[in-house]
């Protein structure tokens, strides 16, 4: 039995030389910084609380778990003792569910906390990660530290490189708050909540696509993630546009029917929904050869309260069908629908919205234009969307369930394989396009936007069913 | 011939008693050319049930019959065309369906081997017996050869070897509009009973025709679980023009004495292994490197030619140089450099933008390997990496013209030069060398470097670097002898030596050999290395691991120099042995250099210097990559470059880890934009002189490995082969059941959609090349192009009941485009059972 027990013991002491060695990986041995593993976070505030005269903290506000309201709580608690507790909750682009943030600002008044909600941009000016940090006094910095993968850490810093970077932060963030308090984006899509969605949905219900015609999934699923960090084009890249169009366009009218053609996701349903504003009821139809982007579609208007009706086609295989089923449509809006197809498919698409259309009805819609042939994405094009994508992820991309590898890998295969369609040319042949298949151009603009892989020209354009065809 | 049904006489055509009669000819027809022995497949007839028209049955002993159902018409046609019985049956084994032509349309070859020259020379016999050793190993063997090489009379030879040992052999000839399937088939009826058949095709005339062979070959193998070998002869551009069909064979050159002095053969060497890569080398380049004499002499002999190209003149290789074959002659032989190395030259030397090229090249497309199977497409990251590494250089350039001392830190200097060298900036270079040079002195042999006019600015950081060991036994106790403890440890030693591997590297790879310098840390490195192997401090394995790594910039290596010997030992040595390994590298100085840096510093050491291939760096490498949440940290890019050059040259799949080039370009991207400065961090200020050597070693290990897999051999087909699952449904004779026939098209279209992505990436390449530009790439466009026409048809014959052989050809171009296991374990019924 004893040689058992001092067997056993050896294990243990090996154990606790493991943990010795580990704790020693973590930690470190710098004098100016110690690091804690993720779980040590409560012990951490417990002590740091009680030692803290002016405390400046920013909050992450996406995804809170228990142990994050319990932070919260320590310091509400150390705030209410007498301690001068600043706090900036930072909202990440993508609506997260504002509830518990907004009980959670509630209490910090109650609590004598000088709380304030900083709404990010979708690309904010300056780098903000999005972790807990807490600035204590001016002497030291508490932040949580991200790897690519796995736990995060928490680091107490008292270099002054670190304080001072924290510092500036705050103070960049403090003096701006009062705009950033009242800057939601411009539409209400939950996109941080969506996205994961849509990436598990797609890798079930994506069957094909224009985009490729076995299974979309590596498109529709990574797609919301691209538009968390504005990598893709997106109805938000003509915001203004839709915006005063649609609102012209569905005001005034008590039940106008819409169709949406093509949705990579619900982004133009939230413009028109929007749009419409209140007292106006459109019926809208989303049509889209591919379930996901439906299924979303049908998410998002349930989540704002109203029904939908979706329609699984192929627009330009079954387009003429449907024609035949559908009752004329008041409006037609799709973007960027055309530039996904070689001409003659694009004419088979503008026929149909032509025959969709009751008469005065119009088309308002944004094709990419290429005044030259497009080429193909160079090497270094690519690349330099992954390091894009990756400088503006890597403050935040913990929010998502996603695995950073995994979403530079899928937007690498994205930057690949995208490609649009050139064959409509410039903007003068697009408008021409359309008169040839008998539209009346109502209104058109180009734009330029930030573009994908490189920035790019759009033609805005709003059209009308002409009385006769121009050729 | 038909003896029997002519009795019948015309009016009995088409009834029992007839069918019953031309069925018993068949059977004499093979008792006939059989000469009474045993059939290799018996052939047995009968009355269809309910139907005028005759059953054959196929059949070898302990198989299920093929069944086979002669009309009566064709029957009826054969009988009155003289057709020979065995041919109609061969036709209708071949093409069911298709109604019987006329006999001078049924493309039967009569066997003809070649005539064979009675002794062999000495290249002959090797062929034939490399052939020989080829037909064992494999089923289908492809002798690759130029016309007139000789493979047609090898093949002859090799079928005969075959044949001595007791196989059979049929050779079919292909000229005349010969058709093979049926050929095939009609003589292995008139084949006696063996128990290894080898069929030769030669003379390739039809390449449709020649699928159709392999296919239907590989039918009668199912079916009768024969063992069927086959053999072929083709030239290297038909077989490089079709991977589609040449990448399930095993191919045989014929190795083409080249006769050629032993310095024309190194310059041969030198542009086959730019060739690898499609560099058509600058002739300045070249001219810089070779006497042109030698040139000159390799264009009169056709192995080199001139071209021109947007008025810039290159040498490419003669149309008869196989760049692959060329390189694995030759790899390994003294004075022979790695591939990559002097792919990796040649790169430096032709300047980035003439770099850049086969580099965008390698990021969009890849290059095709001896057999089609090392390429895996995917952008590495690597064009942008060159692009900023000339960036960097640059901003070196800059920093080194006001400031080559950097602020008397030698430790950055010597980063620096080491970029500056790698870009081959000669004077920054100088200016830099003559700095540290004087700053140190290090001609002494046996004597370790000592700063001259006091301590240099990087020794500072040891006072650091003690007060992090100090910490270290503070928290895990004293583990080491005093002299060894933080306190105890000597810094001016420890500096020294660790500065003696830092120099190793900076003569070693200096534009400006200073043999003297270098003879002396030579020598020093001897003298200071411990019996062990160890370099001071024991407790450090990242100061050995320097040394290791500088002796190699030297260009000593595991097998040729002897410390370098003692020190890898030394480092792979268990802690427990008074070595360094610990499953992993511990770095004994707490937060500087890290268990990650300073493992990633062991397994780069250990691969640089050709350590022999253990457990431990393996180990070690899968422990670095678990260790990816740490060395990702913001703060310990440096931690992450040396990662990911240990994971880039020592991982079995390095590929995975371009991705994180994204990582350390951010960085160096913002080192750039931000300029120089301290934060605080280990090795602060050395970090964007580093930024720029790291960049350069990254692309370098990445060209190094590419290189190397373009001639690596093909994985063993058993290796290839999918994972055969049980079927979900019995299966019917011939065909393969479904898991699901969706499923089938799905991962098809991956095939479709990674070859429609290769096709249109090098249209895009070529569209930007001057016309014949770009010869690897138009050769790869082909190979793609016949590749995805072939799958497209594979895809078009997916049924919910496919024909076996639509399936095994796709398994195997799916194998040889997707790499294995590309289907996901998708099962079909494996009638032929285990082979």
């Amino acid at each position: 039995m004893s040689v058992t027990a001092d067997a056993a013991g050896e294990l243990l002491t090996a154990a606790r030389e493991a943990l010795g060695s580990y704790y020693l990986g973590v930690t470190g041995t710098d004098d100016q910084v110690v690091r804690l593993p993720e779980g040590a976070a409560a012990d951490l505030a417990r002590v740091l609380a009680d030692r803290a005269g002016t405390v400046r903290q920013i909050v992450p506000c996406s995804g809170w778990q228990d142990a994050d309201l319990f932070l919260l709580m320590a310091w509400r608690q150390r705030a209410a003792r007498g301690a001068r507790v600043h706090r900036l909750y930072l909202v990440p682009y993508g609506n997260p569910d504002m509830t518990p943030v907004l009980r959670e600002r509630d209490l910090d008044r109650d609590s004598r906390i000088d709380a304030h909600l900083l709404h990010l941009e979708v690309i904010p000016r300056a780098p903000v990660p999005m972790t807990h940090t807490w600035l204590i006094d001016e002497d030291v910095v508490v932040f949580e530290e991200h790897g690519d993968t796995g736990p995060a850490g928490w680091v107490v810093s008292r270099r002054p490189e670190d304080v001072r970077a924290a510092l500036d932060r705050w103070q960049q963030l403090w003096t701006n708050r009062h705009a950033l308090a009242h800057r939601p984006p411009h539409l209400a899509e939950p996109l941080l909540e969506s996205a994961d969605m849509l990436h598990s949905l797609a890798r079930v219900a994506c069957t094909g696509h224009y985009v490729d015609p076995v299974s979309c999934a590596w498109y529709h699923g990574i797609w919301q993630y691209l538009r968390l960090f504005d990598m893709v084009s997106s109805p938000n890249w003509h915001i203004g546009f839709y915006s005063e169009v649609l609102r012209e366009q569905l005001r005034g009218r008590a039940e106008p029917r819409v169709l949406i053609t093509g949705a990579a996701d619900y982004g133009m349903l939230a413009c028109v929904l929007n749009a419409a504003g209140p007292g106006v009821a459109p019926d809208v139809h989303v049509l889209d050869v591919c379930l996901t982007p439906l299924l979303a579609n049908r998410w998002y208007a349930r989540r704002r309260g109203t029904e939908i009706t979706t329609h699984n086609v192929d627009f330009v295989r079954a387009g003429e069908q449907f024609v035949e089923e559908q009752e004329p449509f008041d409006l037609i809006v799709s973007d960027a629908f055309l530039t996904r197809f070689p001409s003659d498919d694009a004419a088979t698409v503008v026929e149909n919205w032509r025959r969709l259309l009751r008469p005065g009805g119009q088309v308002v819609t944004t094709v990419r234009i290429y005044e030259e042939a497009g080429a193909a994405a160079g090497a270094t094009l690519v690349t330099e969307y992954g390091m894009r994508l990756y400088e503006r992820a890597k403050n935040s991309f913990w929010l998502l369930r996603i695995d950073f590898t995994e979403l530079l890998s899928a937007a690498h295969h994205y930057a690949k394989r995208m490609r649009s369609s050139d064959q409509l040319g410039g903007a003068d042949q697009v408008l021409d396009f359309l008169r040839r298949h008998g539209f009346e151009v109502v209104r058109s603009e180009t734009a330029s936007v930030a573009g994908e892989l490189a920035g790019c020209d759009y033609l805005r354009i709003v059209c009308r069913v002409a009385a006769e065809r121009s050729d | 011939m038909w003896e029997r049904a002519a009795r019948a006489g015309p009016g009995a055509t088409g009834s029992p008693a007839w069918l019953r009669a031309a069925g018993e000819d068949i059977r004499a027809a093979q008792a006939e050319a059989l000469g009474g022995t045993e059939p290799l497949l018996t052939v047995q007839c009968g009355l269809a049930g309910g139907t005028s028209a005759l059953e054959v049955r196929v059949t070898v002993p302990g198989r299920p019959p093929v069944l086979l159902v002669l009309a009566a018409a064709d029957l009826r046609a054969a009988v009155f065309r003289g057709t020979d019985p065995l041919a109609l049956v061969a036709h209708a084994f071949v093409a069911r369906d298709r109604p019987l032509p006329p006999a001078d349309q049924l493309g039967l070859a009569p066997h003809a081997p070649p005539r064979i020259p009675a002794a062999p020379d000495a290249a002959g016999a090797d062929l034939a017996a490399r052939i020989t050793a080829a037909l064992a190993a494999k089923l289908d063997v492809v002798v690759v050869g130029d016309e007139g090489s000789g493979k047609a009379v090898s093949a002859a030879r090799a079928a005969r070897l075959f044949a001595a040992e007791g196989g059979a052999a049929v050779w079919i000839d292909l000229r005349s509009g010969a058709k093979s399937p049926p050929t095939v088939v009609w003589e292995l009826l008139r084949l006696p009973r063996h128990d290894r058949v080898l069929v030769v095709v030669s003379r390739r005339a039809l390449v449709a025709g020649f699928q159709d062979t392999r296919t239907i070959i590989s039918r009668l193998r199912h079916a009768f679980d024969l063992d069927l070998r086959l053999l072929t002869t083709d030239t290297p551009s038909a077989v490089a023009a079709m991977p589609a069909l040449y990448g399930f064979y095993e191919q045989v050159p014929v190795r083409q004495p080249v006769a050629m002095p032993g310095q024309d053969a190194a310059v041969m060497y030198w542009f086959a292994c730019l060739g690898l890569f499609g560099i058509q080398p600058l002739v300045a380049v070249a001219d810089r490197r070779y006497h042109p004499e030698q040139l000159h002499r390799l264009q009169q002999r056709e192995l080199i030619h001139l071209t021109a190209v947007d008025g810039k003149v290159y040498y490419r290789l003669g149309a008869g140089v196989t760049p692959t074959a060329l390189v694995a002659g030759q790899a390994g032989l003294p004075g022979r450099a790695p591939p990559g190395e002097l792919i990796w030259a040649y790169l430096k030397m032709a300047g980035a933008d003439a770099g850049r090229a086969p580099l965008e090249q390698l990021d969009l497309v890849g290059f095709p390997g001896r057999d089609g199977h090392a390429r895996v497409e995917g952008s590495r990251n690597l064009t942008f990496s060159w692009e900023l590494l000339y960036r960097l250089g640059e901003q070196l350039d800059r920093y080194c013209a006001t400031n080559p001392d950097w602020d008397d830190n030698v430790g950055a200097a010597v980063f620096a030069a080491e970029a500056l060298a790698e870009l081959g900036h000669a004077e920054q270079w100088r200016r830099v060398a003559e700095f540290v040079r004087g700053r140190l002195s290090y001609d002494v042999p046996g004597e370790l470097p000592r700063a001259t006019g006091g301590p240099t600015l990087e020794e500072g950081d040891f006072e650091r670097i003690q007060a992090n060991m100090i910490a270290e036994d503070l928290f895990l106790g004293g583990r080491w002898p005093a002299s060894l403890l933080g306190t105890g440890v000597d810094k001016a030693r420890f500096h020294s030596t660790w500065m003696l591997g830092v120099l190793l590297g900076f003569e070693g790879s200096a534009l400006e050999r200073s043999d003297g310098r270098l003879d002396a840390l030579l020598a020093t490195a001897e003298h200071h290395c411990a019996p062990d192997g160890h370099f001071y401090p024991r407790r450090v394995p990242w100061v050995t691991a320097r040394v290791v790594l500088g002796l190699c910039g030297a260009g000593l290596t595991y097998a040729t120099h002897d410390v370098v010997r003692r020190a890898c030992d030394w480092l792979v040595r268990p802690v427990r042995e008074g070595g360094a390994y610990a499953e992993w590298w511990k770095g004994g100085t707490g937060s500087w250099n890290r268990d990650e840096a300073t493992t990633a510093m062991c397994v780069v050491a250990l691969l640089r210097a050709g350590a022999p291939a253990g457990e431990e760096v393996g180990k070690a490498v899968v422990w670095l990559r678990s260790r990816v949440g740490e060395w990702t940290r913001p703060g310990r890019e440096i931690d992450l470059a040396l990662a990911l050059e240990a994971i880039l040259l020592g991982a079995h799949d390095w590929r995975s880890s371009y991705g994180r080039l994204l990582n350390l370009l951010s960085w160096a991207n913002e080192e750039f934009r931000g300029g120089l400065r301290d934060l605080g961090l280990p090795e602060g200020t050395l970090r964007a002189p580093f930024a720029a050597a790291q960049l350069a070693a990254l692309v370098r290990v990445a060209v190094s490995r590419e290189a190397a897999a373009l001639v690596e051999p093909a994985p063993a087909a058993a290796e290839r082969r999918p994972a055969r699952l049980e079927p979900r449904l019995p299966a019917t004779a011939g065909m393969r059941l479904r898991p699901s026939v969706t499923h089938w098209r799905e991962v098809t279209r991956q095939i479709e959609e990674q070859l429609e992505g290769q096709v249109q990436r090098r249209r895009a390449v070529l569209r930007r090349a001057a016309p014949g530009g770009m010869p690897v790439v138009q050769a790869a466009y082909d190979q793609y192009t016949a590749q995805l026409a072939l799958c497209r048809e594979l895809r078009e014959k997916l049924r919910e009941r496919t024909p076996i052989e639509v399936i095994e050809r796709l398994v195997e171009l799916g194998d040889t485009v997707c790499g294995t296991g590309w289907n996901g374990g998708l099962s079909y019924d494996d009638e032929a059972g285990p082979r």
